[in-house]
């Protein structure tokens, strides 16, 4: 069984990340861009009970005080239509340190079944911004081809 | 013998002509020229039968110039022309003929071990030494800035841990030269990383990895020049304390070899040999699998567990993991005795590795240990106890041959003899023409005040504190004067300074020196101004000259082009003299070579500058006797100390103004000598309460940063400087970056007895630290510069302001 988790800001936080990249963006020399939201991704492999999961998203990937998280769904949705929505994740057989500690922490949890656990970015980007803008933030700045995938697609 | 049931091919050599054999060395990525494949083939013709892949990727590995430094320990044909003179002569190792030799001629009794293990270490005081070491990382960081600086300092930090039989780590240093952070888009050639992306990456990496060790990093430098933008350096050092009955180590026949820490995948597969090959358009491709990261948090508790394991005496010799992983580890330690592996044993991130890239992979945070047999279940328990893990992958044989098995199938059996001295000598031809470029002709401006906010704006003078800020640098409680200095704390300090034990007042100072532009007009001069503005910096802060070591780390183009060679050997060259006449020994050092672009788009094949990082380490007794660069109080004396000579070459004003010019600023180390040693008195004396070197932007860069940096004005006359009698023009005066020189301010009870002290030196009273924010130098009657101390930071801070 598969799992995906995503860790996003409270509305209340700072998105400090988030922040940086409207800058960085800026930096590119692409305007239009109105505001950027960062999440965490967790893909999580094995046989893990929907508790289990609860219990790792809230004691050991969530900050409490400033993020939430969704294992079912995407905590992106209708609010975000028309914002550009990037996935960036490593190619396989990439190391993934975030991955193989999570992996641990989750055993120090008392939770054995799982098999792997990969790790990602998640960029919700508003703003008036065209498709090959989009794929030049991705290429220039949020993902680095040589040890990462990138997907782009626009919300309804 | 059942090889391809283990997955081992032999690669078929004895029939191979010279171009097939080329043609395995570059189809295979392993770097190895045609003498070399030729010695391969002799040697295996002898022993009548082809080697295997991990035979002839072991010793690709070995032999590789990031591992064996072929450049610096091979012949040099060297050829000056000088004023319609040529000169031959002939070098044979370079290393031992100079760097070395430099050290044995100095032959100071604090010198524990030098050039002879993962790091130099000196004394620190009666109990424990210092150990200190520097290395680039920049071909991983040019294609994955973040994971390649990441793992620059993980790897340094296990030079330091690998030294004799541990230093526990306790500082980190980094330097980056990056190309312009503004260049636009458009100029960026294909297949590299933006500038300002390989900036930002590498930054991340030295913070995250950095921080989360718990390691402060409190020194450093950034440089910017267009061609680094293919070819980026990363300079990674790190310090550690190592109690001195540790310092040695000895591998014992009979030792078994234990492999720690990390687990092996296919990272970094051939990094060592993709650091011996220039980059080229599709490096970002071909090279994925040199790529590594990092994993901070399996390092932290591969340190702690280790240092436990040392303080009981578990194992005989350590070494760190690096470049050719296994190969390269188990390869050195068991170069005197002989090592039998079973491969089949290391543990595995994922299954499907072939035995040469389990043998070869770099994948990080790994030390290999020798571990007695009557001592191993202690070990292994150590490890236990603390979840990390600790595999017996083989034992230390007496037979002098590299044995490898995988599920008992030999899968290379080779001399180590062959393994390490069997690499051809080979000779370099280097020539070397003086530079000779365009001199100004311009007038002395009357007005300098532009001229000094432009230097001070300029990216390599100009305010790194957003970088600084994302380090942390007072983790361990030891930070006694930190990277930013000053009444706001944002004054750029000289060199920092740490205190490794809390319960003794004595300090370790860290400091570099190093200057790129001036390597183009003659790097001769490069290096020795390096090392005086290493030097000077510890001075600066309270360092003395008697217990001061240096290092250096040379990052140079292909060697195999002779005008590039040629820099190499007159950089050395200076190395050595300036080394002897300041009595700074070297300890330990390192090369990267072949740092070139080639841009097939346009044909062009772009060298970096040659660039060379000395770093310098002083002992200090009292750490309460440190200072800082600040102002400090109004009405102080502002005096200079040193000579100035018309030295504008490759100077920041130059720069500024689009020239670099010929007369580079060349090191008098008699002189130096004698002011660094009469300052240090001075400053050990109590007498001075602010002190700044004298260098990038030269005596108008200084005083700025100090005035600015303790919330003062100053008021400066020009006249009273001491100057060579060969001008009389104010930009000479206030922007010749001659070496040797400092700022001191000297509270006005306090200035006879420091006058007195500095006497048979060449220094003079220039002016004072007034009450106000005015920052006013005048030469006689007329102002050359008139300025406001908030105007000066400003521009300084705006560069960087991210």
């Amino acid at each position: 069984m598969q799992w995906k988790i995503e860790i996003g800001y409270k509305p209340t936080a700072t998105d400090a990340m988030g922040q940086g990249i409207e800058k960085d963006i800026e930096d590119l020399g692409i305007s239009g861009v109105e505001h950027v939201r960062t999440m965490h991704i967790y893909i999580i492999e094995g046989e893990i009970a929907d508790y289990d999961i609860e219990n790792i998203c809230e004691n050991l990937l969530t900050d409490r005080i400033t993020q939430v998280y969704r294992h079912k769904g995407s905590l992106v949705d209708q609010k975000d239509s028309g914002s550009w929505v990037v996935e960036v994740t490593y190619k396989p057989g990439v190391t993934d340190p975030v991955g193989e500690s999570t992996v641990k922490g989750a055993k120090d949890l008392g939770i054995n079944g799982i098999k792997s656990a990969r790790t990602g970015q998640k960029y919700v980007i508003k703003g008036k911004i065209q498709e090959e803008d989009i794929d030049s933030i991705c290429k220039r700045l949020l993902a680095n081809d040589v040890i990462q995938n990138y997907k782009y697609s626009k919300i309804a | 013998m059942g090889l391809d049931k283990v997955n081992v091919k032999i690669v078929n050599i004895l029939d191979a002509d010279y171009a097939q054999l080329q043609k395995i060395s570059n189809d295979g990525l392993l770097s190895l020229n045609l003498a070399e494949m030729q010695t391969i083939k002799k040697y295996f013709a002898d022993i009548g039968r082809n080697p295997t892949d991990v035979e002839l990727e072991t010793l690709a590995q070995t032999w590789s110039e990031h591992c064996v430094h072929k450049t610096f320990k091979g012949l040099v044909e060297y050829k000056e022309y000088n004023r319609q003179e040529e000169r031959i002569e002939i070098i044979d190792n370079l290393l031992k003929t100079y760097l070395m030799k430099a050290t044995q001629e100095i032959d100071k009794d604090w010198c524990l071990s030098v050039f002879a293990d993962n790091a130099g270490v000196i004394v620190f005081d009666d109990d424990y030494g210092i150990a200190f070491k520097v290395e680039t990382h920049n071909h991983p960081s040019a294609i994955e800035p973040y994971g390649g600086s990441e793992t620059g300092i993980g790897g340094v930090i296990r030079d330091t841990l690998g030294v004799g039989l541990g230093a526990k780590p306790i500082l980190n240093t980094d330097v980056f030269c990056f190309g312009p952070h503004d260049l636009p888009y458009e100029k960026l050639p294909k297949g590299t990383l933006h500038p300002r992306r390989v900036f930002k990456g590498v930054v991340a990496g030295v913070r995250d990895y950095g921080n989360r060790m718990g390691i402060p990093t409190a020194n450093g430098a950034i440089l910017f020049d267009k061609r680094y933008v293919g070819n980026p350096l990363v300079y990674c050092g790190n310090v550690g304390l190592i109690p001195r009955d540790k310092v040695k180590k000895r591998v014992k026949p009979g030792d078994l070899i234990v492999m720690i820490g990390g687990r092996v995948g296919r990272d970094g597969i051939h990094g060592a040999t993709f650091a011996s090959i220039e980059l080229a358009e599709d490096s970002e491709e071909t090279s994925s699998g040199a790529v590594q990261i990092g994993n901070a948090i399996t390092e932290k508790r591969m340190v702690d567990t280790l240092l436990q394991a040392r303080d009981r005496n578990l194992y005989d010799a350590i070494t760190d993991c690096g470049a050719g992983g296994l190969s390269s580890a188990v390869g050195e330690m068991g170069e005197k005795t002989g090592a039998k592996v079973h491969l089949e044993r290391v543990p595995l991130k994922y299954a499907g590795l072939a035995p040469w890239e389990i043998w070869l992979s770099e994948a990080q945070e790994r030390m290999v240990l020798s571990v007695p047999s009557e001592k191993i279940d202690d070990l292994l328990e150590v490890f236990e106890n603390e979840d990390v893990e600790a595999t017996i992958i083989g034992e230390f044989t007496d037979n002098k041959r590299l044995h490898i098995l995988y599920d008992g199938v030999t899968v290379a059996d080779m001399k180590m003899e062959f393994v390490h001295d069997g690499l051809p000598n080979i000779t370099k031809k280097a020539v070397w023409h003086k530079s000779q470029y365009k001199e100004p002709d311009f007038d002395d401006p009357d007005d300098l005040t532009k001229y000094l906010k432009d230097i001070l704006a300029s990216p390599n003078v100009a305010s790194k504190e957003w970088v600084i800020r994302q380090y942390d640098h007072e983790v361990q409680g030891g930070s006694v004067l930190k990277p930013l200095q000053g009444v706001e704390n944002d004054g750029p300090g000289d060199a920092c300074i740490t205190r490794p034990l809390l319960h003794s007042k004595r300090g370790v100072v860290i400091s570099n020196g190093i200057n790129p532009k001036y390597g183009d007009i003659d790097t001769y001069h490069m290096a020795a101004s390096a090392i005086d503005e290493a030097l000077r910096n510890a001075v600066a802060v309270g360092g003395r000259l008697e217990h001061t070591a240096i290092l250096d780390n040379f990052s140079w183009g292909n060697p195999d082009k002779p005008d590039r060679m040629a820099d190499l050997v007159r950089a050395i060259k200076a190395c050595y003299d300036t080394a002897v006449a300041y009595e700074t020994p070297f300890i330990s050092g390192k090369d990267s070579l072949y740092n070139e672009f080639s841009n097939s788009s346009t044909g062009e094949t772009i060298s970096i500058p040659p660039t060379l990082l000395i770093s310098a380490i002083s002992v200090i007794p009292d750490i309460s006797k440190a200072i800082s660069m600040d102002a400090k109080t109004p009405g102080d004396a502002i005096y200079i100390i040193g000579k100035t000579y018309n030295e504008m070459g490759g100077s920041h004003y130059y720069h500024v103004r689009g020239y670099i010019g010929n007369s580079v600023p060349v090191v008098r180390p008699k002189r130096g000598k004698d002011t660094m040693t009469r300052l240090s008195d001075a400053i050990s004396l109590g007498l001075v309460k602010a002190c700044h070197d004298c260098s990038e932007g030269g005596i108008g860069v200084a005083t700025a940063e100090m005035a600015f940096a303790g919330g003062y004005g100053m008021k400066l006359n020009l006249s009273h400087v001491p100057v060579s009698h060969d001008f009389t023009r104010n930009d000479i005066i206030l922007f010749s970056e001659s070496n040797s020189r400092f700022i001191v301010e000297i509270s006005p009870e306090k200035c006879g007895e420091f006058e007195k002290s500095m006497q048979g030196t060449v220094f003079a009273h220039i002016g004072q630290v007034t009450d106000n924010k005015k920052f006013e130098i005048h030469n006689g009657e007329d102002m050359v510069i008139s300025s406001n101390i908030e105007s000066l930071k400003e521009v300084w801070q705006k560069t960087f302001k991210w």
